[in-house]
């Protein structure tokens, strides 16, 4: 090869460079300002629901940078952040330091609780129930079956569900009980859904952050839920879900895609939402921030994020003073509904 | 950040410089190759290598802040003259697999890094006058690997897969201390053109185990995706046996989507090659030609 070639080449080379961008890494300085800034930036660039909640985070930053004082102490300046934070309104929003975990709670504390486990396990179960994998199942009454799932947390087997079917396979009606169920895995619900249906159903749509922007969202993408297999015991028979206010998150997930399917009765009180899947990150001085960065809609890509109503004419609540003497309404409701429904 | 910028350009010109050198060997290194009529034998040189320094970690799909650690890999290259021309051509085949564990400026969190990476490298070479060798050519291979973070929910890992094609250069150079041969060299492997795997902004893994595969596939140069491994060692040839030590800098970045990642490691380099450089031979073989593809 010719010397002038090669050096055409060189040359080349060299001037590709002047296309070679800097990626500059935002960094902040671990000191008061410099860790507001940083969860101000991470809140700003990747949250999902500013427009949905028309949060104005401009005006809330200076708002909130203006009381930051270089003599508060730590906590103080935790408590700083964790105002600014609530403004989000977000019961996936938290702040987690080794002294303190802020959590937004209102979205659950204003509301009735519409359940107690102790009213649940002592007039319902009585004392004598099975449990498997953290799920506590019962036939009710002789003819309802029962299944209380605390937490999507909770690994669910495809033979535990075998099992627990199978176990109600005289009943009339199942009634599953997602009450307090504050989320957990996605893939849980999966293992559930998978029972109840027979085709490939819509479960949601999915979207995520594109970019820094408040308004950068791919465009939906549709999930699905398959049936399970032959092999595996299916319910065809009707299912009322009963939810609260603290139902959140994936349970709220859950309780989206299982309104959507025919046999399907949702019975209690609007679900506590939680419509985001959460990221997480941190800030210079080593607290975690977590956040809605994922928004999850259902199947008719209606955001859930403040919640699901019961179906039309099932709403009711549990009142404390009635759980208090053993009687839970919405319990009460849904065996009701599922002995009228047979 | 600068100083990546100033890898790139450093790395550039260092390519550019080798280019133009190797303009200049060719026309020398013609009348320094011998055509010797006796067999040839092509013997393959193996390193196997340890490596333990020091690595920095940004990758903000998971974090925004720098994690600091410690780096330990095993490496090995094979690397043998090619029979159709065995004084100009060598050919490599490179594999590592390293594990970094570093922690954040607080040391309240921490990140685990492990990756695999395999090269196959064809080099052109330039046997030049007081011993030197110059090589330059090209690979095609893979980096794979996984940033872990267990602190985090739902985006607890970074996932990397890439395809690169690679320009590589080397220089060489033999010599003695004492009576023990050494063969002294650097060699810089410039990924330039790159097919690699990265999320969206704020895609989860869930998403795209969901289905959602659009867009995850990125074709890289050194504007999204930088990377350079460069390898200084000594080579101490006992005979049976030979010894190297040296020194590695690595850096892998990307930037698309938004996301940033820059892993960046410096490695003290102490390995093992079974049989030997050939260099201290007790006496030459009359009847075999060895052509070895290190020096």
């Amino acid at each position: 090869m010719p010397f002038t070639k090669h050096l055409h080449i060189a040359i080349i080379l060299l001037l590709s460079l002047f296309g070679v961008a800097c990626h500059k890494v935002e960094s902040f300085e671990n000191d008061y300002y410099g860790n507001f800034d940083a969860l101000w930036t991470m809140v700003d660039e990747h949250y999902c629901f500013f427009e949905q909640k028309d949060v104005d985070w401009n005006e809330i930053r200076s708002r909130y940078r203006d009381r930051i004082n270089p003599d508060m102490t730590v906590n103080e300046f935790f408590d700083l952040l964790s105002d600014m934070l609530a403004e989000l309104k977000d019961g996936h929003v938290n702040l987690s330091s080794r002294f303190n975990t802020f959590y937004y709670r209102e979205w659950w504390s204003n509301y009735p609780q519409d359940f107690s486990m102790r009213t649940l396990e002592q007039y319902y179960l009585d004392f004598d129930y099975r449990t498997t994998n953290g799920i506590i199942y019962k036939v009710l009454n002789g003819d309802i079956g029962y299944i209380y799932y605390p937490s999507f947390s909770y690994h669910v087997s495809d033979t535990s569900l075998d099992y627990i079917l199978a176990w109600f396979k005289n009943c009339k009606g199942l009634i599953i009980d997602v009450r307090d169920n504050g989320g957990g895995n996605l893939t849980n619900i999966d293992k559930f859904v998978a029972r109840f249906i027979r085709e490939k159903t819509l479960g949601g749509y999915i979207r995520h952050k594109t970019g820094k922007g408040h308004g950068d969202f791919s465009e939906p993408y549709p999930f699905y839920y398959e049936p399970a297999s032959d092999s595996f015991v299916h319910w065809d028979k009707q299912i009322a879900v009963l939810c609260n206010r603290s139902t959140f998150s994936a349970a709220n997930d859950f309780v989206s895609v299982m309104k959507s399917l025919p046999q399907v009765t949702v019975i209690g009180a609007c679900t506590g939402g939680g419509g985001g899947m959460p990221f997480t990150y941190e800030i210079p001085i080593g607290w975690s921030l977590r956040l809605s960065a994922s928004p999850i809609s259902n199947a008719l890509d209606e955001s859930i994020e403040d919640g699901i109503e019961p179906t039309e004419g099932f709403a009711l609540h549990a009142w404390s003073d009635q759980l208090a003497n053993g009687v839970d309404a919405i319990l009460d409701r849904a065996i009701m509904f599922l002995r009228e429904a047979d | 950040m600068r100083h990546l910028l100033n890898l790139k350009y450093a790395s550039a010109v260092l390519i550019a410089v080798f280019a133009i050198i190797s303009a200049r060997a060719n026309e020398l290194c013609d009348t320094v190759i011998s055509d010797k009529k006796m067999p040839v034998e092509l013997p393959v040189t193996s390193v196997y290598a340890l490596e333990f320094g020091g690595a920095s970690v940004i990758d903000t799909y998971l974090s925004p802040l720098k994690y600091t650690g410690s780096t330990t890999a095993v490496s090995g290259l094979w690397r043998k003259a090619m029979p159709f021309d065995p004084q100009r051509w060598v050919m490599d085949f490179d594999a590592d697999l390293r594990f970094a564990t570093v922690t954040n400026p607080s040391k309240l969190s921490s990140e685990l890094l492990l990756s695999a990476g395999f090269d196959w490298g064809m080099n052109r070479r330039w046997k030049l006058p007081y011993d030197i060798q110059l090589s330059a050519g090209a690979s095609a291979g893979f980096d794979a690997g996984i940033i872990y973070n267990p602190k985090n929910g739902n985006n607890p890992a970074s996932a990397k897969f890439s395809l690169d094609l690679s320009l590589q250069a080397a220089i060489s150079k033999r010599l003695t201390l004492g009576r023990l041969p050494v063969v002294i060299s650097d060699r810089v492997s410039l990924p330039t053109l790159s097919a690699f795997f990265s999320p969206h902004f704020g895609e989860s893994y869930y998403e795209i185990y969901l289905g959602n595969h659009a867009g995850i596939a990125h074709c890289g140069w050194w504007g999204n995706h930088f990377c350079i491994d460069n390898l200084l060692a000594a080579d101490l040839d006992f005979g049976k046996t030979a010894m190297r030590v040296g020194y590695r800098f690595n850096v892998r970045s990307s930037y698309v989507c938004d996301l940033n990642t820059q892993i960046v490691s410096h490695a003290f380099v102490i390995g093992i090659i079974p049989h030997g450089l050939g260099l201290k031979k007790s006496k030459p073989s009359p009847i075999t030609q060895r052509i070895y593809a290190i020096y």
